[in-house]
């Protein structure tokens, strides 16, 4: 498999190829067409006279639709550059390849063309975990078209593949014999269609038609960037970052069988393209100055599939917002619990600040009162089902040991909460930032109770209970002597003591005592946290610290985009533009297109953002974090029907204007200029000025 | 039927109201596969307001499914969705009410505990 690979994409369906379009899965290579979770075809071969192809080029038209410039040979030496093979490929309901054969000779060419098809109809998961099938494989040869079926009991799965051009057809695949004329052309559309197929062979879910869907995407994309606010500025890096994020997040749009082909946002491509709750949820609250249509889509969708029972096996409980969808087979046999899965335990909580936060930019009442049964069942959630430890904080613990979440917070790996001497604590673990979650859920909530529910005495009771919160938080999870929070509270009700970039989510939270802010914010800014570039989501000196560790110790740009509004809503400008800084500056090495996460390593140390090995790209929240920068540094607040304008820009940013805000005001235009001196030691590159001796406050 | 699926539809009948569907207006259909005949079961839901009947006129969503499967999905020993997935079950319709129907099943502690209790009901084509 060569290094370079090309993800197209319509919706969950995706293909995963090399450079030349070809595709050669093995039980765990992760390349493919996938659709609904399943893998559709593992092999896609091309060859000419017997000869695989080199690529020249490759162009990607859109985010579905690439095309390969070939000549037949392999490697860099090409035994027959009088051909050229042009291969375009469209992601519809499967995908179409419009195969093009040119003969830049004055002789006439012989040709055989053969494309190698195969399905072995993994699930994701069984990719991931290189796992067996239990089900029976079939390939047919019928009329023209290779159709490849995979059978386990009433689970029926199949690819057909056919050509415009008459094909040999065999049980491997489809081939073509022909003559192409001194400088003519040969050429045919291979067609690869998915089918999921349900009782008397219905389809189990209707799709658009496949010619269509191209077309539609196109036009929605277009249309998606053009609804969105102008971005002008003097930092090109930031204007391509904006366009990079919107372009992705548009890519990223997916719609779930419920959502009346309306789009939310997939949690990554190419591993995560369904519904999670956390993910669509925070990438929602990124996204709102800039698209509010995402957060309807969400909290509708993740409002209808709201728990209804206590079901261990999914971890589900009435009011509980769902974790992940997945749609292939070991969840189909319930073999993996993602029917869905309800195992995350901040979902829930955000959920409800999801719900204000879009009134309070939209003013869409009518969402909020529609699903008012919803947002309470949440709220009631938090106290009834998520308080394991009958201790007044929100903790989790799975209920499923063999195939559950164990970590149910976003730091979701197995070591991402431990304490300064490396131990791990027990279950149920209590982490700092559900507190802050469930803090700002209970505010949330009695606003929604008061101005739209009717229901002045729930409000009361909701804003007494987070206040009681706050008081007891405050005392429980403060560390005092390292001037901090705890990472959590673990079984036995002990502080998690290590220093972890979750106290920033605390911010942005407000649950943070405002005398303690300062603290929290020099600890965010300090040199164990802050590498340079951003946060750290551990602190250099705990014994877990790993500048490559997936959560203890790489930066995460979603993680600093939510810690930058936080030390917004404490006042403290010019650190949050420090981050917003250090995060855009990092997008410029990627592109504009942010990774999950990069290296810890300090920035003097570097001098680039290191990649974190296996992240996935693009991710939503990553995605979504330039825009809620953004929003940070030009100080954004709706109040009341106005948009609060309140910039405070790096220096060397220069001048921002963001044009048609979309809101309750309709649309407002934003203009900030650099201000704010973020450089300390010419670590920060030139585009954001070198001159600087120290901070100032802005 | 002296099952799980006639309780459901019985305690339905009996529960008349489930608040956490006040926001829907709308028809669903079981259609019901026995080995030598087809039950039919209409639920109007109006604000939530719930009635049942033996009814096959046409509705905005209709699930089908074989009685085994829908005793397990009643009893909480399959998901909905897996069972949809696994060719078991078929909805035509608004999909979005597969989805809200699920609210009303009885809310105690389902069954399902993964792949060793996987229901025995075949499909309706099986």
């Amino acid at each position: 498999m060569a290094e370079e690979r090309v993800q197209i994409l319509d919706g969950n369906t995706f293909v995963v190829s090399d450079a030349q379009g070809d595709i050669q899965a093995t039980a765990s290579d992760p390349s493919g067409l996938f659709a609904l979770d399943t893998r559709f075809l593992s092999r896609w071969v091309l060859t000419v006279n017997g000869e695989r192809l080199t690529a020249l080029s490759t162009d990607d038209l859109h985010y579905f639709e690439t095309r390969f410039f070939l000549v037949p040979g392999s490697d860099t030496v090409y035994t027959d550059a009088k051909i050229t093979v042009i291969r375009q490929r469209a992601v519809t309901a499967g995908f179409r390849e419009q195969l093009t054969v040119l003969n830049h000779d004055v002789e006439p060419a012989e040709l055989t063309v053969r494309v190698e098809a195969a399905a072995d109809f993994a699930d994701l998961f069984e990719v991931k975990d290189a796992l067996e099938k239990k089900g029976t494989h079939s390939v047919d040869a019928i009329g023209g078209e290779l159709v490849m079926t995979y059978a386990r009991e009433s689970f029926r799965r199949s690819t057909t593949v056919s050509s415009t051009q008459p094909a040999e057809v065999d049980d491997r695949g489809l081939q073509f014999s022909f003559v192409v004329g001194p400088h003519g052309s040969w050429s045919t559309d291979l067609d690869v269609r998915v089918a999921t197929v349900g009782p008397g062979g219905r389809p189990l879910m209707s799709r658009a038609p496949a010619d269509d869907a191209g077309r539609a995407a196109l036009a929605d994309l277009e249309e998606w960037i053009a609804d969105a606010p102008r971005l002008t500025c003097d930092w090109d890096s930031l204007a391509a970052t904006y366009r990079r994020s919107l372009v992705d997040l548009g890519a990223l749009r997916f719609s779930p069988l419920i959502a009346n082909a309306q789009g939310l946002p997939a949690a990554g491509l190419p591993w995560f393209m369904t519904l999670f709750g956390r993910d669509s949820i925070l990438t929602s609250l990124q996204a709102l100055p800039f698209n509010p249509g995402l957060a309807a889509t969400t909290l509708r969708v993740l409002g209808d599939w709201q728990g209804n029972r206590v079901d261990d096996f999914r971890d589900e409980d009435p009011g509980r917002i769902l974790h992940e969808v997945r749609y292939g087979e070991l969840t189909a046999f319930q073999e993996r619990p993602h029917s869905p899965y309800y195992g995350s335990v901040d979902a829930t909580p955000l959920y409800v600040v999801l719900m204000d936060e879009y009134e309070r930019w939209t003013g869409d009442a009518d969402l909020v009162r529609e699903f008012e049964m919803e947002s309470r069942a949440a709220l009631r959630w938090i106290d009834d089902y998520a308080d394991l430890q009958d201790n007044g904080y929100v903790s989790y613990r799975t209920r499923n040991e063999e195939t559950g979440l164990e970590n149910q917070c976003w730091k979701d790996s197995w070591d991402s909460i431990c304490y300064r001497d490396g131990r791990l604590p027990g279950f149920p673990r209590a982490t700092c930032e559900l507190q802050g979650y469930a803090y700002d859920a209970k505010l949330r909530g009695a606003r929604l109770a008061r101005l739209f529910w009717n229901d002045a005495a729930y409000a009361d009771e909701l804003e007494r209970q987070a206040a009681d919160l706050k008081t007891r938080f405050n005392r429980d999870f403060w560390v005092e002597d390292g001037q901090y929070y705890a990472l959590a509270l673990d079984a036995d009700g002990s502080q998690v003591d290590a220093l972890s970039s979750n106290i920033g989510h605390l911010l942005w939270s407000g649950i943070v005592d405002t005398d303690r802010a300062p603290a929290i914010a020099e600890h965010l800014l300090g040199p164990r946290l802050f590498s340079g570039w951003g946060i750290r989501t551990l602190a250099e000196g705990e014994a877990r610290y790993n500048p490559i560790g997936y959560h203890v110790g790489t930066i995460w740009p979603f993680d600093n985009s939510f810690a930058a509004w936080g030390l917004r809503r404490y006042g403290f400008k010019s650190e949050a533009a420090r981050v917003a800084a250090g995060i855009l500056d990092a997008a410029d090495f990627y592109h504009g297109r942010l990774p999950e996460a990069f290296g810890g390593y300090d920035r003097t140390q570097t001098r680039y953002p290191v990649r974190y090995p296996t992240a996935c790209s693009p991710q939503a929240w990553s995605t979504g974090a330039p825009l809620l920068l953004l929003r940070t540094m030009l100080g954004l607040e709706p109040m009341g029907d106005h948009l609060i304008v309140d910039p405070a820009l790096p220096v060397g940013i220069g001048r921002i204007e963001l044009l048609d805000i979309p809101g309750r005001w309709g649309r407002i235009d934003a203009f900030g200029r650099g201000l704010v001196d973020v450089d300390r030691g010419g670590q920060l590159r030139p585009q954001l000025g070198d001159a600087s001796s120290s901070p100032h406050r802005g | 039927m002296t099952d799980a699926t006639a309780e459901f539809f019985d305690g339905l009948s009996r529960r008349g109201h489930e608040p956490m569907l006040i926001r829907l207006r709308a028809t669903l259909r079981w259609d019901i596969l026995h080995s030598d005949r087809t039950e039919h079961r209409l639920v109007r839901i109006d604000h939530g307001d719930i009635r049942v009947s033996l009814s096959d006129e046409p509705a905005d969503c209709v699930i089908t499914a074989a009685h085994a499967v829908c005793d397990d999905v009643v009893r909480g020993r399959t998901s909905a969705l897996a069972a949809l997935l696994r060719g078991a079950a078929t909805v035509e319709g608004d999909p979005e009410l597969m989805v809200l129907a699920q609210r009303l099943f009885p809310r105690q502690r389902a069954a399902a505990v993964g792949r060793n209790h996987l229901p025995e009901g075949r499909g309706p084509d099986g």
